[in-house]
């Protein structure tokens, strides 16, 4: 077994202590930082979206799959860096004002992680202002509207909105997602792309990105 | 609008999965906020004053049920309060126990007693102010699962199902430990006021459960079993609320031997949906998708409350209203009409 194989299995177990030793392991044999994030983290990660996508793997599993990722990147993250490899994409998430729910959230934020995208993220009761500042200062390419709350994704119409106003609209692609929302209230709103759960919004956000 | 006349047994047979004569309805709770809207009376703060004020909070908070044709009051006083240092459940705060040493220092055996002494007064007023013909459904609030989430938090409680397995599964079993010592002492001084006893659990989510279903199978349901034996030994039916979806462990949590189950939203599956699957086993209570009481206009909400109601006729028992509950956010105006639909499709008034 090769040791980016070890990699990407002891992930998808959520072994982070495991992850983080071999990583180290793998550098300290050359092997360049990319080739570890791509074919062991990312391509465990990759595992563990289609496992959760098929209702194979729960969400505690994926949670301690993300964990050990991070442990991975943090050692890989300088060495990236100086090698000029860069995120393949920016996304800012965040549940919408109102709403306090953040478990669904967090989870994209992962598998979007999980997938090489670069996230950052809000938090919770986020304005539409506040979205807008991040896309625009922060150069995301995607923002990523959350809510649980049935009166609160209305906020993500003003999303779109305050992306028009911002003049950004055309430049930035606008997700939604959470127990409420629906394909029919993402074309009401005028957003660009609805998911029904958190490994499909990772996939459609490289497809966004492509 | 024809006088009503509340009867608590309507629900009890719901529960029981028998089709009452007249369909109950029913709500896991309302908030305060809307009761006022509803009777033009501010009470919501005399739930904090003296035993007069506390009669005069329930006096009003049963007299919305009854004049907004319910056969019973909704009411639950929560475990969480009574944990020391709970919140992480939803109150965005780490929570109390994240290790061993954590678990093994904290206060167990002083729960019950706080619980008793925080609410006792509440539900001895709620005794004193229950209209004739009503009783209460409801009791011991925050199932098994939700009590360890609001006390380790839900993200780090599966990082250590996996850091420390043991301690993952000495926290449900110490915590349906506590919880069957307050639901014990709970059906001895106030059982006589409840009609139906119920706890929420919110397992599930859009798309499946919240834990693995072996883990819940394992841990949680073995917390249920004991807590529904105690209500059954009093004579009462045990309901269960549990949002989202749960299907994949729906079969277990059945064979505890729950006598209903409350929480359904459309996005999981419709109303219809739980009726053919389980309609023969348990009492199905909700239907309405609170999204719906949210955004209908009162005429489509009309129309969408019938094929609610007709699909669930000739299928056991059922109680309607909202698939989750009333918070203070949804429009007062979409709750009448809920309410004005479903009375008016069983005949409390003309349509």
């Amino acid at each position: 077994m090769s040791i980016l194989t070890d990699i990407s299995e002891n992930l998808q177990r959520g072994k982070a202590k495991i992850v983080k030793e071999l990583v180290q392991q793998a550098i300290d044999e050359g092997i360049p930082a990319n080739q570890i994030l791509e074919e062991g983290l990312l391509g465990g990660m990759n595992v563990v979206g289609e496992k959760f996508k098929a209702n194979e793997i729960f969400v505690p599993e994926v949670l301690v799959a993300a964990r050990a990722m991070n442990m991975g990147t943090t050692l890989l993250k300088p060495l990236l860096a100086q090698s000029g490899v860069k995120a393949t994409g920016k996304v800012c998430i965040g549940t919408v004002k109102g709403d306090l729910h953040d478990i669904g959230k967090n989870l994209v934020r992962m598998m979007m992680e999980g997938k090489g995208l670069e996230v950052v993220d809000l938090g919770v009761d986020v304005s539409p202002e506040q979205f807008i500042d991040a896309a625009k200062n922060q150069g995301c390419q995607i923002i990523c509207c959350s809510a649980l709350l049935t009166t609160t994704m209305g906020v993500m119409s003003e999303v779109v909105e305050a992306a028009k106003t911002a003049g950004i609209r055309e430049s930035v692609k606008i997700m939604v997602g959470g127990a409420p929302v629906t394909e029919a209230f993402c074309q009401q709103v005028g957003a660009d792309c609805y998911t029904a759960d958190a490994a499909s919004a990772a996939e459609a956000a490289v497809k966004l990105l492509a | 609008m024809r006088q009503f006349q509340p009867d608590y047994t309507n629900l009890v047979k719901a529960a029981r999965n028998i089709q009452a004569p007249r369909f109950p309805l029913y709500e896991h709770s309302v908030s305060p906020k809307i009761m006022e809207r509803v009777l033009g009376v501010q009470f919501e703060d005399l739930y904090n004053g003296d035993d007069r004020d506390l009669d005069e909070y329930f006096r009003n908070y049963c007299k919305f049920f009854k004049q907004m044709g319910y056969d019973t009051v909704s009411f639950e006083e929560l475990i969480g309060p009574a944990m020391p240092g709970a919140g992480a459940l939803g109150g965005h705060i780490k929570g109390v126990i994240q290790d061993r040493d954590d678990f093994e220092r904290y206060p167990w055996d002083g729960i019950c007693d706080t619980y008793f002494n925080m609410y006792r007064r509440s539900f001895e007023a709620l005794r004193r102010n229950l209209p004739a013909g009503m009783k209460a459904v409801g009791g011991v609030g925050y199932g098994i699962f939700e009590c360890v989430q609001d006390l380790v938090g839900y993200e780090d409680l599966c990082y250590i199902r996996v850091d420390d397995p043991e301690l993952y599964h000495d926290l449900f079993f110490k915590i349906g430990w506590s919880n069957l010592r307050i639901w014990k002492r709970f059906l001895q001084e106030f059982g006589d006021i409840y009609c139906v006893c119920r706890f929420g659990d919110d397992l599930g989510f859009k798309s499946t459960t919240l834990l693995p279903p072996e883990d819940i199978r394992d841990l949680v349901i073995p917390q249920y079993k004991p807590i529904i034996q105690a209500v059954h030994d009093t004579g009462k039916p045990f309901l269960l609320h549990s949002c989202g979806c749960i299907f994949n462990v729906m079969d277990d949590i059945i064979a505890a031997g729950i006598d209903a189950k409350h929480s359904n939203e459309d996005q999981i599956a419709p109303f219809s949906y739980w009726v053919e699957q389980y309609g023969d086993k348990i009492g199905n209570f909700g239907g309405i998708d609170t999204d719906a009481v949210c955004r209908l206009s009162e005429p489509d909400m009309f129309a969408y409350i019938k094929d609610v109601v007709d699909c669930a006729l000739g299928h056991g028992g059922f109680a309607f209203g909202s698939g989750n509950s009333i918070p203070d956010y949804v429009p007062t105006e979409g709750f009448l009409a809920m309410n004005r639909s479903i009375r008016t499709i069983r005949g409390d008034c003309d349509a």
